[in-house]
């Protein structure tokens, strides 16, 4: 590499040339537009992690199935430690999925699954302050196991001794969630619209 | 940094004769001749995708500690993170090794197309749109010929020099200028009427240009079949992304196991004796009714581990569950309990290898209504779960460290081995064939397995 600082290149002053440029960019932007139009689809699954600030996350009907939640707390830079509740779901179908997240005075939103393809989620997991349902089902469900136990999403667990609980199977009809963290595996998000402004109902 | 940039003089950088440098003038000449020396817009822009695409994941995680950041993420958020670090590598390098810049250009326009299914969508469109810019122009950066810098090689250093000649044609001549020493062409030195071709700015130098025969200019790209075969290459990549993800999608349940399994290797120590993490793995799906589970609860419904709990429930254990030992408390104003019965006193494993003595109960139901609260209190958090009803159904198992509730008039408190509760455990027959309702429940340390529990308006939250 030194060896190449003599030569030529180090040393002569260079510039872009657009042609160049327009013969590299057209074939990348081509690509990365199926790219986008097959996640629109739902025929290629995202991969999603966002944190750092709080956002809401809602949905007409959530069904899961592995299911476990407990306590932990996040650290954010804004308010300190903040507890949530970390919910983890194997595999989740999320029906007319909304996600706003605020990125300094920009509100970005995100939909999905609003037809009849829900959303489709793997090992979702969720550190959230707030959730709220009009209704939930649990089938198989175990409550007050110890956190450090938890097995039903594999992967995660909290902390040993705290207070966690788990079900085969969960379905939570209108969900709101404030959360902190929201990751997963492989999220498939047909009918993908994603905007600025706005929030979500 | 900054980004001021002079809109003349493409390739020389000229400074006039009356302004001698200062030490800022200095830094900022030699800042600008290091900028333009090589693609640096170019390594800049894929750069800052790159961090934009590893900011998104890791602002707010970085307080969880290094573990529990890899339990989170799994491994389709660390190769998110891995893209956006390649990024930045390949920006980093482009302005260090500018001769490697059409490979790192390249790859970098391949990371930021991949970034969109691998990277929250691109870092929200952002990153992708950064790399591919950066990218195509770093790759689309070029050395200008070396051919048509003859007016440097003609005199010293400092020296002021006097045009007979209109040698540049930007200025009209180099009256009044010195120049620096490090941009010697080679060759060509003695063809100043080259110049006029060679320095035009805008020209592409593959646009057929006559002159320069004797070099081959070994910066000139040959023709479009090289172009082309440039063109090709993220478009074979691209193809077999395409046809990955396609694979992916449609092996999704099933994988789903796989790389957890890679990621309970990596980062947990697994410390539930029974390692069997397989969620449904059945043709059922999202279906409901009692699943395959691998949660330790023995008291699941249609269960070969029901019938062993039965076998030694007089015994009262919990066989291989851990109980929270974090405080917890259920409040409802009213419990209905199907065939309640009282099982004796367990001791319950607890995290930390001792035990914690229990009561345990069962009951084919148990509805609890008015203003359900579930509160949790550990490490100086409170969560508070509320609900108007809570309906466990299907062999409800409940262990409690103390149980308190009025039945009419009647308020008792129930802890293991008081008086009560031995009068229960005499009654047991007898409470199992009755529907009890009890107002104004307690219930300490729960532990609860049921069949399934239907929840009204749920409402959770963490403060």
């Amino acid at each position: 590499m030194s060896g190449n600082r003599q030569v030529s290149d180090m040393a002569i002053v260079g510039r872009v040339r657009w042609k160049r440029l327009a013969i590299v960019i057209a074939p990348a932007v081509a690509i990365a537009a199926i790219l986008i139009g097959l996640t629109a689809e739902g025929a290629i699954a995202a991969n999603v992690s966002v944190s750092g600030q709080q956002f809401l996350v809602t949905a007409t009907q959530l069904n899961g199935t592995g299911f476990e939640q407990f306590g932990s707390d996040v650290t954010s830079s804004g308010s300190g430690t903040q507890p949530v509740i970390v919910s983890g779901i194997g595999s989740a179908t999320l029906n007319s999925l909304c996600q706003a997240v605020k990125a300094g005075p920009i509100t970005m939103r995100l939909t999905a699954g609003q037809g009849n393809t829900p959303v489709q989620a793997t090992n979702l997991i969720v550190d959230a302050s707030s959730l709220a349902g009009s209704s939930a089902e649990f089938h198989g469900i175990t409550i007050g196991q110890d956190a450090g136990t938890l097995t039903a999403t594999p992967g995660t667990a909290g902390a040993s001794g705290g207070f966690g609980e788990q079900a085969a199977t969960i379905t939570i009809k209108n969900l709101v969630q404030h959360t902190w963290l929201t990751t997963a595996g492989t999220f498939t998000l047909p009918g993908l619209h994603l905007s600025f402004g706005g929030s979500c109902p | 940094m900054p980004n001021h940039k002079e809109p003349s003089q493409p390739f020389l950088v000229w400074r006039a004769a009356g302004e001698r440098p200062g030490p800022y003038g200095a830094w900022r000449e030699s800042w600008q001749r290091w900028r333009r020396t090589r693609p640096f817009w170019g390594g800049l822009l894929l750069g800052l995708g790159g961090i934009e695409l590893i900011a998104i994941p890791l602002t707010g995680v970085l307080g969880h500690g290094a573990i529990r950041l890899v339990i989170y993420i799994g491994i389709g958020g660390v190769f998110g993170v891995l893209i956006g670090a390649l990024m930045v590598t390949c920006g980093v390098l482009i302005c260090v090794n500018p001769p490697h810049r059409t490979f790192y250009g390249i790859a970098g326009i391949l990371l930021g197309i991949l970034s969109f299914p691998a990277s929250n969508l691109g870092g929200f469109f952002i990153g992708m749109l950064l790399a591919i810019a950066g990218g195509g122009v770093a790759f689309a950066w070029t050395p200008l010929p070396p051919e048509p810098d003859p007016p440097v090689v003609i005199g010293e250093p400092g020296e002021s020099w006097e045009p007979d000649e209109p040698t540049d044609p930007g200025t009209g001549g180099l009256k009044g200028y010195t120049y620096y020493e490090e941009f010697q062409a080679p060759e060509g030195l003695d063809e100043p009427d080259e110049l006029d071709d060679a320095e035009e700015p805008g020209e592409p130098d593959e646009s057929g240009e006559p002159g320069e025969p004797e070099v081959p200019g070994e910066s000139r790209a040959p023709s479009g079949l090289r172009y082309l075969g440039l063109a090709a290459v993220p478009l074979v990549l691209a193809a077999s992304l395409l046809g990955a993800p396609g694979a992916r999608a449609t092996a999704a349940a099933p994988q789903q196991g796989a790389g957890s399994c890679i990621l309970l290797i990596i980062c947990l120590p697994s410390p539930n004796p029974s390692p069997t993490p397989t969620p449904s793995p059945g043709p059922t799906g999202t279906g409901t009714g009692p699943q395959p589970s691998a949660s330790p609860s023995p008291g699941q419904p249609g269960q070969p581990g029901k019938s062993r709990h039965k076998g030694k429930h007089r015994t009262a254990s919990g066989p291989d569950l851990v109980a929270a030992t974090a405080t917890s408390v259920i409040t409802a104003s009213s419990a209905t309990l199907d065939a309640f019965v009282y099982q004796g006193a367990a001791n319950v494993p607890t995290a930390d290898g001792g035990t914690v003595k229990m009561m345990k109960f069962t009951a084919t139901s148990m509805a609890l209504s008015g203003d359900v609260t579930a509160t949790v209190r550990q490490r100086g958090s409170t969560a508070v779960t509320t609900s108007p009803t809570f309906d466990f159904t299907g062999s409800v198992v409940l262990y409690a460290t103390k149980l308190s509730g009025c039945l009419g008039a009647l308020c008792v408190t129930l802890t293991p081995g008081n008086a009560v509760t031995v009068l229960l455990r005499l009654t047991g027959g007898l409470t199992g064939q009755l529907t009890l309702t009890l107002t104004h429940v307690i219930t300490d340390q729960p532990l609860v397995m049921a069949g399934s529990l239907q929840s009204g308006r749920l409402s959770l939250s963490a403060g």
